[in-house]
């Protein structure tokens, strides 16, 4: 009974250690000074309806025409 | 029997982990390249977006501009040397641009999508003539245009009836082409299906292909518009644009795709970000851009995956030289510069 309880934890750690190693490697340096007044300025652009544009990008929202970056 | 079984679970176990993530292209060949950073003086954007070079003029646009969405600047020497499309509502000015493109008899052209105007100007001297067109007023919303020929505008559909819609010099729909690829066309409104799968384009008279590639998700289409044929869909697994329905419009799940594709005689080649959106809501991504440029052959093939030492979000792609001209908006100086074979 121990042994296939010991080879599953064994099998659930190898897979979190790989999807980890994974994330790590996509993470990114902060944005430059400048950028973050530019972000902050244009942030949390609510339109008063059943989505919300936040932030500057590049995605178009489609409530209010303008390019934000993610949209909920 | 028991073998068999552990490997069972460790394939459930490993989608569970991984969800619907997409699986990663194979790229046969793989090059590094360093950015040669190219300073500008007087030409202050807060978004680049999109770049041109012509002869010896770089055209950059602003997607958020505060007073002009284009700015010129000589080249190599990168002097400034004017602003066009003043941001206002007054008639003469912008609204909104969303790309840049030079014809092939050098004059630039650009798309106001607030406005639904495709707008030509023509450098004379030290003034510049402005002529727009107003679009055809059936379109919706267009996002993106590349010339089919002299007379005859591409831009992608964004009424979801078809993927792309051919306007004549006037602006006015001649005829719709193909459909959105989507695996689950019948259980979405065709406006929200176009939302997400709202794509960049590029165009070759050369070889007549005509290349899209999806802002979320990574789906590269090929067309060839001389056969009005579907060349090659190019897809990883789970790479479909993902989406959720929220007020009639799609709201973005997945993770953000391409945001610039370029094709010459040879090669398609675009720009891939492959940011999640919960990693960009939750700052684990602070960059914007994409810091991969995938090449593919004119089937589909891919061939190469450049990594950048920095974040772009678009460039020229300068084929003679073997150079891309970079954009990276997390830079005081977004133009940059790359050498590749």
């Amino acid at each position: 009974m121990k042994k296939p309880l010991y080879l599953f934890a064994i099998t659930v750690a190898l897979i979190v250690a790989f999807n980890i190693n994974l994330h790590i490697i996509g993470e990114a340096t902060p944005l430059r000074a400048i950028a973050i007044e530019q972000v902050e300025a244009l942030a949390n652009i609510e339109n008063g309806g059943s989505t919300k544009c936040a932030m500057l990008g590049c995605l178009d929202c489609p409530e209010n025409a303008k390019k934000v970056k993610y949209i909920n | 029997m028991k073998s068999s079984l552990w490997f069972l679970l460790f394939i459930i176990l490993q989608k569970i982990v991984l969800g619907c993530s997409a699986t990663p292209l194979h790229f046969p060949e793989h090059a590094v390249l360093q950015s040669k950073e190219l300073t500008i003086q007087d030409a202050p954007t807060r978004y680049a977006f999109r770049v041109q070079l012509s002869d010896s003029l770089l055209y950059i646009m602003d997607l958020h501009a505060t007073d002009y969405y284009v700015h010129t600047v000589t080249y190599p020497d990168m002097k400034h040397r004017a602003s066009l499309m003043p941001r206002g509502e007054a008639p003469e000015q912008f609204l909104s641009a969303e790309n840049i493109r030079i014809d092939q008899k050098g004059h630039l052209w650009s798309l106001d999508a607030n406005n639904n105007k495709l707008i030509q100007f023509k450098m004379l001297n030290d003034s510049v003539h402005t002529q727009s067109i107003d679009l055809d007023p059936n379109l919706i919303r267009t996002l993106d245009f590349c010339f089919l020929n002299d007379s005859t505008f591409i831009v992608p559909d964004y009424s979801g009836e078809n993927r792309i819609a051919l306007l004549d010099k006037n602006g006015q729909i001649i005829r719709k082409l193909f459909h959105i690829p989507s695996e689950n066309e019948q259980q979405t409104a065709p406006m929200v299906l176009a939302q997400a799968w709202r794509s960049f384009m590029d165009y070759h008279p050369a070889h007549g292909l005509l290349v899209m590639a999806t802002q979320l998700g990574q789906v590269l289409e090929i067309y060839d518009m001389k056969k009005e044929i579907l060349v090659n869909r190019v897809q990883p697994e789970g790479g479909q644009p993902q989406f959720s329905k929220t007020g009639g419009h799609a709201v973005p799940t997945g993770i953000m795709g391409y945001s610039d594709i370029h094709i010459d005689d040879k090669y398609i080649y675009a720009l891939f970000w492959g940011h999640s959106f919960e990693d960009l809501k939750t700052e684990k991504i602070l960059k914007e851009g994409g810091q991969f440029i995938h090449v593919f052959d004119l089937q589909g093939q891919p061939v190469r995956q450049y990594q950048l030492d920095r974040y772009l979000t678009g460039f020229h792609l300068d084929e003679k030289n073997n150079r891309f001209i970079g954009l990276d908006v997390n830079s005081d100086q977004p133009l940059v510069e790359y050498k590749y074979q």
